[in-house]
Protein backbone atom coordinates (compact mmCIF):
# COMPACT_ATOMS: atom_id res chain seq x y z
CA UNK A 1 0.00 0.00 0.00
CA UNK A 2 1.26 3.27 -0.38
CA UNK A 3 1.58 5.46 2.88
CA UNK A 4 1.48 8.84 0.74
CA UNK A 5 -2.07 10.06 1.93
CA UNK A 6 0.24 9.89 5.60
CA UNK A 7 2.48 11.23 4.26
CA UNK A 8 0.98 14.25 3.00
CA UNK A 9 -0.27 14.62 6.41
CA UNK A 10 1.98 14.32 8.16
CA UNK A 11 4.45 16.86 6.07
CA UNK A 12 1.26 19.71 6.38
CA UNK A 13 0.97 19.32 9.91
CA UNK A 14 4.29 20.66 10.57
CA UNK A 15 2.95 24.17 8.54
CA UNK A 16 0.98 24.45 12.38
CA UNK A 17 4.53 24.89 14.03
CA UNK A 18 5.23 27.68 11.28
CA UNK A 19 1.61 29.10 11.55
CA UNK A 20 1.24 28.49 15.45
CA UNK A 21 4.65 30.49 15.85
CA UNK A 22 3.63 33.65 13.35
CA UNK A 23 0.23 33.61 15.55
CA UNK A 24 1.91 34.26 18.67
CA UNK A 25 4.49 36.37 17.40
CA UNK A 26 2.69 38.71 15.37
CA UNK A 27 0.16 39.56 17.96
CA UNK A 28 2.96 40.03 20.52
CA UNK A 29 2.31 37.24 22.42
CA UNK A 30 5.78 35.69 23.19
CA UNK A 31 5.92 35.78 25.67
CA UNK A 32 2.39 35.58 26.85
CA UNK A 33 0.23 38.70 28.24
CA UNK A 34 0.73 39.21 31.68
CA UNK A 35 -1.88 37.67 33.29
CA UNK A 36 -1.51 40.46 36.16
CA UNK A 37 -2.30 43.75 33.79
CA UNK A 38 -5.07 45.47 34.42
CA UNK A 39 -7.65 46.32 31.99
CA UNK A 40 -6.16 49.48 30.83
CA UNK A 41 -3.00 48.11 30.28
CA UNK A 42 -5.01 45.45 28.43
CA UNK A 43 -6.89 47.03 26.02
CA UNK A 44 -4.80 49.77 25.29
CA UNK A 45 -2.46 46.41 23.71
CA UNK A 46 -5.61 45.66 21.32
CA UNK A 47 -5.95 48.89 20.57
CA UNK A 48 -2.33 49.93 19.18
CA UNK A 49 -1.18 46.40 17.54
CA UNK A 50 -5.09 45.56 15.95
CA UNK A 51 -4.03 44.72 12.68
CA UNK A 52 -1.23 42.69 13.21
CA UNK A 53 -3.18 40.96 16.00
CA UNK A 54 -6.32 40.18 13.97
CA UNK A 55 -3.57 38.72 11.42
CA UNK A 56 -1.77 36.54 13.73
CA UNK A 57 -5.01 35.00 15.20
CA UNK A 58 -6.29 33.96 11.54
CA UNK A 59 -3.16 32.06 11.54
CA UNK A 60 -3.51 30.71 15.13
CA UNK A 61 -6.95 29.53 14.17
CA UNK A 62 -5.42 27.87 10.71
CA UNK A 63 -2.71 26.23 12.74
CA UNK A 64 -5.39 24.25 14.90
CA UNK A 65 -7.03 22.85 11.85
CA UNK A 66 -3.56 21.62 10.86
CA UNK A 67 -3.21 19.63 13.80
CA UNK A 68 -5.96 17.51 12.97
CA UNK A 69 -4.15 15.79 9.77
CA UNK A 70 -1.42 14.93 12.55
CA UNK A 71 -4.01 13.56 14.96
CA UNK A 72 -5.28 11.20 12.28
CA UNK A 73 -2.03 9.93 11.47
CA UNK A 74 -0.98 8.75 14.55
CA UNK A 75 -4.49 7.24 14.78
CA UNK A 76 -3.75 5.39 11.99
CA UNK A 77 -0.65 4.14 13.18
CA UNK A 78 -2.46 3.15 16.70
CA UNK A 79 -4.60 0.60 14.62
CA UNK A 80 -2.24 -1.10 13.24
CA UNK A 81 -0.62 -1.95 16.66
CA UNK A 82 -4.35 -2.51 17.94
CA UNK A 83 -6.23 -3.95 15.64
CA UNK A 84 -9.62 -4.29 14.79
CA UNK A 85 -10.57 -3.05 18.13
CA UNK A 86 -8.51 -0.06 19.15
CA UNK A 87 -9.87 1.78 21.99
CA UNK A 88 -6.36 3.14 22.55
CA UNK A 89 -6.77 4.96 18.18
CA UNK A 90 -10.05 6.37 18.88
CA UNK A 91 -9.21 8.05 22.51
CA UNK A 92 -6.53 9.41 20.91
CA UNK A 93 -8.50 10.89 18.36
CA UNK A 94 -11.04 12.12 19.99
CA UNK A 95 -8.65 13.85 22.42
CA UNK A 96 -6.97 15.53 19.84
CA UNK A 97 -9.94 16.63 17.72
CA UNK A 98 -10.93 18.43 21.57
CA UNK A 99 -7.05 19.46 21.01
CA UNK A 100 -7.90 21.28 18.01
CA UNK A 101 -10.90 23.52 19.60
CA UNK A 102 -8.65 24.18 21.99
CA UNK A 103 -6.81 26.00 20.02
CA UNK A 104 -9.58 26.94 17.74
CA UNK A 105 -12.04 28.70 20.22
CA UNK A 106 -9.18 30.99 22.65
CA UNK A 107 -8.07 32.47 18.58
CA UNK A 108 -11.88 33.38 18.01
CA UNK A 109 -11.86 35.07 21.77
CA UNK A 110 -8.96 36.85 20.50
CA UNK A 111 -10.60 37.98 17.41
CA UNK A 112 -13.62 38.78 19.21
CA UNK A 113 -11.75 41.34 21.40
CA UNK A 114 -9.33 42.51 18.41
CA UNK A 115 -12.60 43.05 16.52
CA UNK A 116 -14.18 45.75 18.26
CA UNK A 117 -11.06 47.59 20.46
CA UNK A 118 -12.89 50.59 21.56
CA UNK A 119 -15.14 47.95 23.77
CA UNK A 120 -15.15 49.05 27.88
CA UNK A 121 -11.33 47.77 28.45
CA UNK A 122 -13.22 45.63 31.08
CA UNK A 123 -14.77 43.52 28.63
CA UNK A 124 -11.51 43.30 26.64
CA UNK A 125 -9.82 41.92 29.74
CA UNK A 126 -12.16 39.21 30.13
CA UNK A 127 -12.40 37.85 26.40
CA UNK A 128 -8.17 37.81 26.57
CA UNK A 129 -8.06 35.85 30.32
CA UNK A 130 -11.07 33.64 28.86
CA UNK A 131 -8.76 33.04 25.85
CA UNK A 132 -5.61 32.39 27.85
CA UNK A 133 -7.25 30.00 30.31
CA UNK A 134 -8.76 27.85 27.61
CA UNK A 135 -5.31 27.07 27.30
CA UNK A 136 -6.06 25.23 30.42
CA UNK A 137 -8.17 22.30 29.05
CA UNK A 138 -5.18 21.18 27.31
CA UNK A 139 -3.89 19.60 30.63
CA UNK A 140 -6.49 17.25 30.61
CA UNK A 141 -7.01 17.04 26.23
CA UNK A 142 -3.50 16.29 25.52
CA UNK A 143 -2.73 14.44 28.67
CA UNK A 144 -5.28 11.73 27.48
CA UNK A 145 -4.07 11.80 24.12
CA UNK A 146 -0.67 11.23 25.02
CA UNK A 147 -1.72 8.41 27.92
CA UNK A 148 -3.00 6.67 25.03
CA UNK A 149 -0.80 7.10 22.28
CA UNK A 150 2.05 5.83 25.35
CA UNK A 151 -0.29 3.02 26.69
CA UNK A 152 -0.85 1.40 22.92
CA UNK A 153 2.93 1.70 21.79
CA UNK A 154 3.70 -0.14 25.28
CA UNK A 155 1.11 -2.51 24.01
CA UNK A 156 3.00 -3.48 21.03
CA UNK A 157 4.24 -6.52 21.48
CA UNK A 158 5.14 -7.72 18.25
CA UNK A 159 9.04 -8.28 17.14
CA UNK A 160 9.13 -5.42 15.18
CA UNK A 161 6.92 -2.92 16.52
CA UNK A 162 5.31 0.05 14.81
CA UNK A 163 6.76 2.63 17.34
CA UNK A 164 10.02 2.06 19.53
CA UNK A 165 9.68 1.09 23.18
CA UNK A 166 10.59 4.40 24.00
CA UNK A 167 8.37 6.41 22.91
CA UNK A 168 5.57 4.70 24.37
CA UNK A 169 7.65 6.28 27.65
CA UNK A 170 8.08 9.54 26.31
CA UNK A 171 4.68 9.66 25.98
CA UNK A 172 4.09 8.95 29.44
CA UNK A 173 6.26 11.25 30.65
CA UNK A 174 5.04 14.06 28.01
CA UNK A 175 1.18 13.71 29.43
CA UNK A 176 2.63 14.00 32.84
CA UNK A 177 4.40 16.70 32.32
CA UNK A 178 1.37 18.59 30.71
CA UNK A 179 -0.52 18.70 33.75
CA UNK A 180 1.08 21.47 35.51
CA UNK A 181 -0.89 23.61 32.79
CA UNK A 182 -4.10 23.42 34.93
CA UNK A 183 -2.09 25.56 37.43
CA UNK A 184 -2.95 28.86 35.37
CA UNK A 185 -5.94 28.97 36.42
CA UNK A 186 -4.48 29.92 40.28
CA UNK A 187 -1.90 31.93 39.37
CA UNK A 188 -1.28 35.50 38.02
CA UNK A 189 2.52 35.56 38.95
CA UNK A 190 5.41 33.72 39.23
CA UNK A 191 6.29 30.55 37.16
CA UNK A 192 3.12 28.81 37.49
CA UNK A 193 1.12 31.67 36.07
CA UNK A 194 -0.04 31.12 31.92
CA UNK A 195 3.22 33.29 31.03
CA UNK A 196 5.17 31.57 33.93
CA UNK A 197 8.93 29.32 33.17
CA UNK A 198 7.19 26.36 34.06
CA UNK A 199 3.39 26.45 33.19
CA UNK A 200 4.24 28.01 29.98
CA UNK A 201 7.82 28.09 28.56
CA UNK A 202 8.86 24.41 29.78
CA UNK A 203 5.58 23.01 28.87
CA UNK A 204 5.53 24.72 25.26
CA UNK A 205 9.35 23.42 24.57
CA UNK A 206 8.58 20.00 25.71
CA UNK A 207 5.49 20.07 23.63
CA UNK A 208 7.14 20.90 20.53
CA UNK A 209 10.41 18.32 21.08
CA UNK A 210 7.22 15.68 21.80
CA UNK A 211 5.66 16.75 18.07
CA UNK A 212 9.11 17.12 16.12
CA UNK A 213 9.85 13.12 17.47
CA UNK A 214 6.41 12.23 17.25
CA UNK A 215 6.83 13.40 13.24
CA UNK A 216 9.83 11.37 12.84
CA UNK A 217 8.55 8.21 14.09
CA UNK A 218 5.33 8.92 12.40
CA UNK A 219 7.20 8.75 9.14
CA UNK A 220 9.10 6.05 9.87
CA UNK A 221 6.05 4.04 10.68
CA UNK A 222 4.65 4.79 7.27
CA UNK A 223 7.88 3.40 5.72
CA UNK A 224 7.76 0.73 7.66
CA UNK A 225 3.91 -0.06 6.66
CA UNK A 226 4.85 0.57 3.49
CA UNK A 227 7.54 -2.06 3.80
CA UNK A 228 5.13 -4.78 4.66
CA UNK A 229 7.17 -5.58 7.56
CA UNK A 230 4.65 -5.58 10.05
CA UNK A 231 2.29 -7.65 9.17
CA UNK A 232 1.50 -9.10 12.75
CA UNK A 233 -2.09 -9.76 13.30
CA UNK A 234 -4.45 -7.39 14.57
CA UNK A 235 -5.61 -10.57 17.09
CA UNK A 236 -2.22 -10.61 18.49
CA UNK A 237 -2.83 -7.47 21.25
CA UNK A 238 -1.36 -6.14 24.34
CA UNK A 239 -1.94 -7.72 27.32
CA UNK A 240 -2.48 -11.47 27.41
CA UNK B 1 14.90 -15.02 52.63
CA UNK B 2 18.48 -14.88 53.38
CA UNK B 3 19.33 -13.87 50.20
CA UNK B 4 17.24 -10.93 49.95
CA UNK B 5 18.50 -9.63 53.33
CA UNK B 6 21.21 -10.77 53.46
CA UNK B 7 22.26 -8.34 50.03
CA UNK B 8 23.13 -4.96 50.66
CA UNK B 9 19.56 -3.57 50.53
CA UNK B 10 19.31 -3.53 54.20
CA UNK B 11 22.87 -2.00 54.98
CA UNK B 12 21.90 0.99 52.72
CA UNK B 13 18.19 1.29 53.87
CA UNK B 14 20.50 1.74 57.44
CA UNK B 15 22.94 4.49 56.00
CA UNK B 16 19.94 6.14 54.81
CA UNK B 17 17.79 6.27 57.60
CA UNK B 18 20.97 7.54 59.41
CA UNK B 19 21.85 10.02 57.16
CA UNK B 20 18.11 11.47 57.50
CA UNK B 21 18.48 11.43 61.13
CA UNK B 22 21.80 13.81 60.75
CA UNK B 23 19.99 16.13 58.69
CA UNK B 24 17.11 16.43 60.86
CA UNK B 25 19.86 17.28 63.57
CA UNK B 26 21.60 19.85 61.12
CA UNK B 27 18.61 21.51 60.05
CA UNK B 28 16.78 22.11 63.39
CA UNK B 29 19.63 21.56 66.63
CA UNK B 30 21.61 24.48 65.51
CA UNK B 31 25.11 22.23 65.61
CA UNK B 32 27.34 24.75 64.08
CA UNK B 33 25.80 27.68 66.06
CA UNK B 34 23.38 30.06 65.41
CA UNK B 35 25.33 33.24 63.33
CA UNK B 36 24.61 33.92 59.67
CA UNK B 37 28.01 31.34 58.73
CA UNK B 38 26.64 28.61 60.94
CA UNK B 39 22.90 28.57 59.15
CA UNK B 40 24.80 28.13 56.15
CA UNK B 41 27.25 25.64 57.28
CA UNK B 42 24.34 23.85 58.01
CA UNK B 43 22.26 24.12 54.56
CA UNK B 44 24.84 22.85 52.75
CA UNK B 45 25.37 19.92 54.98
CA UNK B 46 22.18 19.04 54.53
CA UNK B 47 22.44 19.54 50.88
CA UNK B 48 24.80 18.17 50.37
CA UNK B 49 24.00 15.18 52.73
CA UNK B 50 20.62 14.90 50.39
CA UNK B 51 22.56 14.12 47.36
CA UNK B 52 24.90 11.51 48.63
CA UNK B 53 21.81 9.43 49.64
CA UNK B 54 20.59 10.29 46.38
CA UNK B 55 23.24 8.41 44.71
CA UNK B 56 22.89 6.27 47.07
CA UNK B 57 19.32 5.31 46.02
CA UNK B 58 20.63 5.70 42.84
CA UNK B 59 24.05 2.78 42.66
CA UNK B 60 22.17 0.38 45.01
CA UNK B 61 18.20 0.62 45.06
CA UNK B 62 18.09 1.39 41.35
CA UNK B 63 20.85 -0.97 40.48
CA UNK B 64 22.90 1.71 38.58
CA UNK B 65 25.81 0.02 39.66
CA UNK B 66 25.27 -2.63 37.31
CA UNK B 67 24.19 -0.62 34.42
CA UNK B 68 26.43 0.66 31.11
CA UNK B 69 28.97 3.66 31.63
CA UNK B 70 26.76 6.20 29.73
CA UNK B 71 23.31 5.77 32.19
CA UNK B 72 25.84 5.64 35.48
CA UNK B 73 27.72 9.11 34.05
CA UNK B 74 24.07 10.75 32.72
CA UNK B 75 22.88 9.76 36.25
CA UNK B 76 26.05 11.30 38.33
CA UNK B 77 25.79 14.07 35.99
CA UNK B 78 22.24 15.04 36.90
CA UNK B 79 23.38 15.05 40.65
CA UNK B 80 26.38 16.72 40.20
CA UNK B 81 24.44 19.71 38.18
CA UNK B 82 21.50 20.18 40.22
CA UNK B 83 23.50 19.72 43.86
CA UNK B 84 25.58 22.30 42.38
CA UNK B 85 23.30 24.37 41.06
CA UNK B 86 21.09 24.27 44.10
CA UNK B 87 24.39 25.08 46.07
CA UNK B 88 25.38 27.91 43.96
CA UNK B 89 21.70 29.69 44.50
CA UNK B 90 21.39 28.79 48.00
CA UNK B 91 24.59 30.74 48.59
CA UNK B 92 23.68 33.39 46.32
CA UNK B 93 20.94 34.57 48.77
CA UNK C 1 1.77 -14.35 28.18
CA UNK C 2 3.41 -12.75 25.14
CA UNK C 3 7.77 -13.18 25.65
CA UNK C 4 9.32 -10.74 24.29
CA UNK C 5 12.72 -11.46 24.78
CA UNK C 6 14.73 -13.64 27.07
CA UNK C 7 17.17 -12.10 29.36
CA UNK C 8 19.53 -14.74 30.05
CA UNK C 9 21.71 -12.27 32.23
CA UNK C 10 17.85 -11.55 33.85
CA UNK C 11 19.96 -11.67 37.11
CA UNK C 12 21.98 -8.83 38.54
CA UNK C 13 21.61 -9.66 42.05
CA UNK C 14 22.16 -6.23 44.56
CA UNK C 15 25.49 -8.28 45.96
CA UNK C 16 27.17 -6.84 42.72
CA UNK C 17 29.57 -9.29 41.05
CA UNK C 18 29.79 -10.81 37.78
CA UNK C 19 27.61 -9.48 35.97
CA UNK C 20 27.49 -7.76 32.22
CA UNK C 21 26.49 -4.01 32.53
CA UNK C 22 22.60 -4.05 31.68
CA UNK C 23 20.14 -1.46 31.86
CA UNK C 24 18.22 -1.65 34.94
CA UNK C 25 14.45 -2.12 33.55
CA UNK C 26 14.11 -1.45 29.97
CA UNK C 27 16.18 0.96 28.20
CA UNK C 28 12.95 2.80 27.17
CA UNK C 29 11.81 3.93 30.92
CA UNK C 30 14.90 6.00 31.23
CA UNK C 31 13.61 8.74 29.22
CA UNK C 32 10.36 9.33 31.59
CA UNK C 33 12.60 8.67 34.40
CA UNK C 34 15.57 11.35 33.70
CA UNK C 35 12.99 13.45 32.11
CA UNK C 36 11.14 13.80 35.22
CA UNK C 37 14.35 14.42 37.35
CA UNK C 38 15.07 16.97 35.15
CA UNK C 39 12.06 18.48 35.40
CA UNK C 40 11.85 18.39 39.21
CA UNK C 41 15.59 19.55 38.69
CA UNK C 42 14.23 22.53 37.03
CA UNK C 43 11.49 22.74 40.08
CA UNK C 44 13.82 22.86 43.04
CA UNK C 45 16.45 25.32 41.00
CA UNK C 46 13.50 27.84 40.37
CA UNK C 47 12.30 27.39 44.14
CA UNK C 48 15.82 28.48 45.27
CA UNK C 49 16.19 31.01 42.95
CA UNK C 50 12.68 32.80 43.82
CA UNK C 51 13.08 32.12 47.59
CA UNK C 52 16.97 33.95 47.06
CA UNK C 53 15.24 36.93 46.13
CA UNK C 54 12.35 37.10 49.48
CA UNK C 55 14.57 34.93 51.95
CA UNK C 56 13.39 36.27 54.98
CA UNK C 57 9.64 36.15 54.17
CA UNK C 58 10.07 32.28 53.02
CA UNK C 59 11.86 31.60 56.42
CA UNK C 60 8.71 32.87 58.23
CA UNK C 61 6.45 30.78 56.40
CA UNK C 62 8.68 27.78 56.13
CA UNK C 63 8.45 27.59 60.15
CA UNK C 64 4.53 26.89 59.69
CA UNK C 65 5.37 23.86 57.93
CA UNK C 66 4.99 20.37 60.37
CA UNK C 67 8.75 18.56 60.09
CA UNK C 68 7.54 15.67 62.03
CA UNK C 69 5.13 15.06 59.18
CA UNK C 70 7.97 15.24 56.36
CA UNK C 71 10.08 12.80 58.98
CA UNK C 72 7.91 10.20 58.88
CA UNK C 73 7.17 10.38 55.14
CA UNK C 74 10.46 10.58 54.36
CA UNK C 75 11.37 7.25 56.60
CA UNK C 76 8.03 5.76 54.81
CA UNK C 77 9.70 6.23 51.60
CA UNK C 78 12.63 4.72 52.06
CA UNK C 79 11.75 1.78 53.55
CA UNK C 80 9.24 1.29 51.04
CA UNK C 81 12.30 1.24 48.43
CA UNK C 82 13.54 -0.96 50.61
CA UNK C 83 10.69 -3.29 49.87
CA UNK C 84 10.85 -2.47 46.56
CA UNK C 85 14.52 -3.63 46.02
CA UNK C 86 13.20 -6.72 48.37
CA UNK C 87 10.69 -7.41 45.89
CA UNK C 88 13.23 -7.39 42.92
CA UNK C 89 15.64 -9.60 44.23
CA UNK C 90 13.28 -12.24 45.87
CA UNK C 91 10.99 -12.64 42.40
CA UNK C 92 14.29 -12.87 40.37
CA UNK C 93 14.86 -15.99 43.06
CA UNK C 94 11.33 -17.14 41.66
CA UNK C 95 10.33 -16.27 45.28
CA UNK C 96 6.85 -15.18 44.61
CA UNK C 97 4.89 -14.92 47.24
CA UNK C 98 7.60 -12.90 49.20
CA UNK C 99 8.26 -11.00 45.92
CA UNK C 100 4.55 -9.79 45.80
CA UNK C 101 4.56 -9.70 49.70
CA UNK C 102 7.39 -6.96 49.16
CA UNK C 103 5.27 -5.02 46.67
CA UNK C 104 2.09 -4.83 49.06
CA UNK C 105 4.26 -3.45 52.09
CA UNK C 106 5.68 -0.58 49.47
CA UNK C 107 2.62 0.26 48.56
CA UNK C 108 1.12 0.15 52.04
CA UNK C 109 4.23 2.42 53.19
CA UNK C 110 3.17 4.30 49.88
CA UNK C 111 -0.27 4.75 51.01
CA UNK C 112 0.53 5.81 54.76
CA UNK C 113 2.84 8.54 52.77
CA UNK C 114 -0.24 9.54 51.12
CA UNK C 115 -2.27 9.77 54.10
CA UNK C 116 0.15 11.44 56.09
CA UNK C 117 0.41 14.24 53.39
CA UNK C 118 -3.82 14.83 53.73
CA UNK C 119 -3.45 15.49 57.56
CA UNK C 120 -0.39 17.54 56.50
CA UNK C 121 -2.76 19.18 54.17
CA UNK C 122 -5.38 20.11 55.70
CA UNK C 123 -3.58 20.83 59.08
CA UNK C 124 -2.64 23.78 56.49
CA UNK C 125 -5.84 24.70 54.91
CA UNK C 126 -7.34 24.55 58.49
CA UNK C 127 -5.13 27.23 59.72
CA UNK C 128 -5.98 28.95 56.50
CA UNK C 129 -3.01 28.45 54.43
CA UNK C 130 -3.14 27.68 50.67
CA UNK C 131 -1.91 27.55 47.67
CA UNK C 132 -2.47 31.35 47.20
CA UNK C 133 -1.01 32.15 50.03
CA UNK C 134 2.42 34.03 50.03
CA UNK C 135 4.83 32.98 47.18
CA UNK C 136 6.37 29.91 49.91
CA UNK C 137 3.23 28.16 50.36
CA UNK C 138 3.31 28.62 46.10
CA UNK C 139 6.03 26.46 45.86
CA UNK C 140 4.89 23.94 49.14
CA UNK C 141 1.59 23.12 47.49
CA UNK C 142 2.95 23.54 44.03
CA UNK C 143 6.24 21.02 44.49
CA UNK C 144 4.98 18.32 47.07
CA UNK C 145 1.09 18.59 44.71
CA UNK C 146 3.28 17.37 41.89
CA UNK C 147 5.24 14.86 43.93
CA UNK C 148 2.56 13.76 45.34
CA UNK C 149 0.80 13.22 41.84
CA UNK C 150 4.41 10.42 41.31
CA UNK C 151 3.52 9.16 44.74
CA UNK C 152 0.16 8.11 43.17
CA UNK C 153 0.96 7.28 39.85
CA UNK C 154 4.25 5.00 41.45
CA UNK C 155 1.36 3.28 43.66
CA UNK C 156 -0.08 2.18 40.37
CA UNK C 157 3.03 1.31 39.01
CA UNK C 158 3.52 -1.11 41.77
CA UNK C 159 -0.22 -2.54 41.83
CA UNK C 160 0.66 -3.64 38.43
CA UNK C 161 3.60 -5.06 39.35
CA UNK C 162 2.32 -7.14 41.35
CA UNK C 163 -0.59 -8.00 39.24
CA UNK C 164 1.98 -9.36 36.48
CA UNK C 165 4.46 -11.29 39.43
CA UNK C 166 3.58 -14.26 38.51
CA UNK C 167 5.39 -17.64 39.31
CA UNK C 168 8.19 -17.93 36.71
CA UNK C 169 7.86 -14.52 35.40
CA UNK C 170 12.01 -13.83 36.32
CA UNK C 171 12.80 -15.64 32.98
CA UNK C 172 10.33 -13.28 30.48
CA UNK C 173 10.37 -9.48 29.26
CA UNK C 174 8.02 -8.91 31.94
CA UNK C 175 11.14 -9.05 34.63
CA UNK C 176 11.86 -6.03 32.80
CA UNK C 177 8.72 -4.15 32.86
CA UNK C 178 9.04 -4.64 36.92
CA UNK C 179 12.36 -3.24 37.27
CA UNK C 180 11.63 -0.65 35.18
CA UNK C 181 8.07 -0.22 37.25
CA UNK C 182 10.72 -0.60 40.51
CA UNK C 183 13.53 2.13 39.48
CA UNK C 184 9.99 4.54 39.17
CA UNK C 185 9.65 3.98 42.35
CA UNK C 186 12.87 4.78 43.35
CA UNK C 187 12.78 7.78 41.25
CA UNK C 188 9.92 9.34 43.33
CA UNK C 189 12.34 8.15 46.64
CA UNK C 190 14.91 10.17 45.23
CA UNK C 191 12.59 13.00 44.74
CA UNK C 192 11.48 13.51 48.11
CA UNK C 193 15.01 12.90 49.76
CA UNK C 194 15.59 16.17 47.88
CA UNK C 195 12.30 18.29 48.09
CA UNK C 196 12.56 17.07 52.03
CA UNK C 197 15.30 19.62 53.28
CA UNK C 198 15.23 22.15 50.56
CA UNK C 199 11.23 22.98 51.81
CA UNK C 200 11.52 22.06 55.56
CA UNK C 201 15.36 22.67 56.40
CA UNK C 202 17.30 24.92 54.44
CA UNK C 203 17.33 28.76 55.91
Amino acid sequence: MSGRSQRLCVWLSLLFVVFFGLGLILPGFLPPTDPSAGAGEVAAMYRTHTQAMRLGFLLLQASSALTALFVAVVSVQLKRIEGAHSPYAYVQMIAGGCGVLVLLIPSTLWIAAAFRPERDPQLILLLNDLAWLLLTPTFACFCIQATAIGLAVLSDTRPDPVFPRWAGYLNLWVAVLSLPAGLIAFFRTGPFAWNGLISFWMVAIIFFAWLITMVVLLLKAIGQQEAGQSTGSPAVTGSA
Amino acid sequence: MKAILGGLATPIWLLLVAATAASWLLGTEQLFGVTAEAVRASGISVLLLAFAKVRLVVRYFMEVRHAPLMLKLILDGWIVIVCGTLLGLYLGT
Amino acid sequence: MPMRHVDPMASAPLEGGECVARIPGEAGIWVLILGEMSVFGLLFATFLFYRSKAAAQFAASQALLDRNIGMANTLLLLTSSWFVAGAIQALRRDLTTIGRGCLAAAFACGAGFVSLKAIEYSEKFSAGITIAGDDFFMYYFVLTGIHLLHVLIGLGVLAFAAMISVRGVANTGRMRVIEGGAAFWHMVDLLWIVLFPLLYFLR
